[in-house]
C-alpha cells in the first residue's frame, strides 16, 4: 500500500473549501442554537409553569430526533411547506441548530440549578431586579460550571456537521468522499479528513481543558 | 382604627395571616405589630414557622390569608409594592449568602448602585462606612471565601445596611457559626439595636434576647403562643410549651 501524500496536497484547496463549508455550518448552527438554549433555560427556571412545560417539551422532542432525520426533514419537507427553496447548507444548519438548542438548554440549566437558592434569595431580598440577578449573580456563577460541558458540546456539534454531507452540502466530509471517488485514492482522502477534523477540534478540546483548569483555580 | 394607632404607622403589621405548603399549614392566624424602633426576638422549636414568618415580611414566601403591611405598604400580588417593601427591609440569612464571585466591596455596592442608582464613588463610600461599622474595612478587596464565617456574616449585615433599610430581618444569623464567632456577630447586632434600628430577629441566642430585645415572641406549630417583654418571658412564662422550650434551651 503506497500512501501518496502529494495527491492530498494537490487537492488541498478543494479540501480547504470543505473546511470553510464545515465552519460556516458550525457557526450558523451555533448562532441558532445559542439563543434557543438560553431562552429555554430561562423559561425552565422561571416562574411560569406553562412556559416551563413548553420549554421542556421542546427539549425532549429535539433531543430524541436523530440529527439525520431532522436534516432530511428540513431539506426535503421544509421547502414545500414554506413554498420556496432551502439550500442544503441552510436546511442542515437549521436542523443542527434546533437540536443544539435543546442540548445547550440542558447544559445551561444544569449550571443555573447548581447555584444555591440562597443566592437568589439574598439578591431578591436586596430588591435587585430580575435582569440584574441573572446578569450579575446567576450567569457568572453558572458559567463556571457550564463552560466545560458547553465546550464539549461544541466539539460534538462540529462533528455533527459531517452529517450535512448526506444532503449534498460540500463540506469537508463530502469533499473527501468525492475526491476519493474521482481519484480512487480513498485511503489518502479519508485519512486526510480525519486529520483535518482532528486539527480543527483538538484546539477546541484543549481550550476546554485550559478553561476548566482556570476556573478550578478561580472558584477555589 | 384607634387614635393611638393612627398617629404612628407600624413598621410591620400582620393581621390574621395564614400560610400553607400544600395541605400542611405552616402559619396559622398570625397577628403581630412591630412599631418603628422595636427590637423583636422570635424564638421557638424548629419547625414552628418562625423563619417562614419573617420570610413572609419581605415576601420571600407568599402568605395565603390575612394581610401584611410593611411601613404602610400592603404586601400583595402587586410587584411594585413588593419591590417597594424589599427596598426598605434588609435581611440577614443563616448561611450569609454573600455573592462568592464578587469582592466584599462589590457585594456591598451592587444593590445601592442598581436599585438606588447611586454613583460608584458614593456607593463605595457608603460601603466603606458600613464595613467600618461592622469592623472589617480592611477586608474590602477580598472575596467572601477568604473570610471567616463571623466576618462573612458581618459583611452580610453591612451589605444590607448599604440599602439604608428601615427594618432589618435576621434569620438565625448565628446558627451556622462556630461558637467563638457568635459573639462578634451578636455585638454588631447589639450596636445596630442601640442606634434605634427596627429589628426582627429569629434566634436561639437567649442571652441576646434578654439583653437586646424589648419583646420576645414564642412560636409553636405555626402559631404565636406568647409574646412578652424579656423579663416576663424568661421569668414568668405562661404557656406550658414555652416553659418546656425554655427548660430545654436554658437548662444546660
Amino acid at each position: 500500500m503506497d500512501f501518496q501524500f502529494d495527491i492530498i496536497l494537490r487537492y488541498l484547496p478543494d479540501l480547504l473549501q470543505g473546511v470553510r463549508m464545515t465552519l460556516i455550518a458550525f457557526f450558523t448552527a451555533l448562532a441558532i442554537g445559542l439563543p434557543i438554549g438560553m431562552t429555554l433555560c430561562v423559561l425552565r427556571v422561571g416562574k411560569s409553569r406553562g412556559l416551563g412545560r413548553a420549554a421542556a417539551v421542546y427539549t425532549t422532542v429535539f433531543r430524541t430526533i436523530p440529527e439525520v432525520v431532522l436534516i432530511f426533514w428540513m431539506f426535503y419537507c421544509l421547502p414545500p411547506l414554506v413554498g420556496g427553496t432551502v439550500s442544503g447548507l441552510w436546511a442542515g444548519s437549521l436542523a443542527l441548530g434546533l437540536i443544539s438548542g435543546a442540548f445547550l438548554a440542558e447544559i445551561f440549566r444544569g449550571g443555573v440549578q447548581s447555584i444555591p437558592r440562597g443566592q437568589w434569595e439574598a439578591a431578591t431580598a436586596l430588591a435587585l431586579p430580575r435582569v440584574t440577578i441573572w446578569r450579575r449573580i446567576i450567569v457568572p456563577q453558572a458559567a463556571r460550571l457550564a463552560i466545560p460541558p458547553f465546550i464539549n458540546h461544541l466539539t460534538e456539534l462540529m462533528k455533527g456537521t459531517t452529517l450535512l454531507a448526506t444532503i449534498g452540502v460540500a463540506d469537508l466530509a463530502l469533499k473527501s468522499y468525492v475526491l476519493g471517488a474521482q481519484t480512487f485514492r480513498y485511503f489518502e482522502f479519508l485519512t486526510a479528513i480525519a486529520l483535518l477534523y482532528f486539527i480543527i477540534i483538538f484546539p477546541v478540546a484543549r481550550f476546554a481543558e485550559y478553561v476548566e483548569r482556570r476556573l478550578a483555580v478561580a472558584t477555589r | 382604627m384607634t387614635a393611638a394607632s393612627a398617629t404612628r404607622t407600624p413598621a410591620i403589621r400582620i393581621e390574621g395571616m395564614s400560610k400553607w405548603y400544600g395541605a400542611f399549614q405552616v402559619l396559622a392566624d398570625i397577628d403581630l405589630t412591630v412599631m418603628p424602633g422595636d427590637r423583636l426576638v422570635v424564638c421557638g422549636p424548629s419547625g414552628s414557622g418562625k423563619s417562614t414568618l419573617i420570610r413572609c415580611i419581605n415576601r420571600l414566601e407568599e402568605h395565603q390569608e390575612g394581610t401584611i403591611t410593611v411601613d404602610g405598604i400592603r404586601l400583595d400580588e402587586n410587584t411594585r409594592n413588593i419591590d417597594a417593601v424589599r427596598k426598605e427591609v434588609g435581611m440577614v440569612f443563616q448561611q450569609f449568602n454573600l455573592f462568592p464571585h464578587l469582592t466584599i466591596l462589590e457585594n456591598c455596592t451592587l444593590a445601592p448602585r442598581t436599585v438606588r442608582r447611586m454613583s460608584k464613588s458614593d456607593a463605595e463610600a457608603r460601603a466603606m462606612h458600613y464595613l467600618h461599622k461592622v469592623r472589617i474595612p480592611e477586608q474590602a478587596g477580598k472575596y467572601p471565601g477568604q473570610l471567616s464565617g463571623g466576618q462573612q456574616q458581618r459583611v452580610a449585615i453591612a451589605r444590607s445596611l448599604c440599602m439604608d433599610p428601615r427594618i432589618m430581618l435576621f434569620d438565625e444569623p448565628t446558627s451556622a457559626l462556630d461558637p467563638e464567632m457568635i459573639k462578634e456577630v451578636l455585638d454588631t447586632m447589639t450596636d445596630l439595636a442601640q442606634e434605634g434600628m427596627t429589628m426582627v430577629v429569629v434566634t436561639h441566642e437567649m442571652g441576646f434576647a434578654r439583653r437586646v430585645a424589648d419583646r420576645v415572641v414564642f412560636m409553636d406549630r405555626g402559631r404565636i403562643v406568647e409574646q412578652k417583654p424579656p423579663e416576663d418571658f424568661f421569668n414568668a412564662p405562661e404557656h406550658p410549651r414555652t416553659k418546656l422550650f425554655l427548660d430545654q434551651v436554658l437548662g444546660h
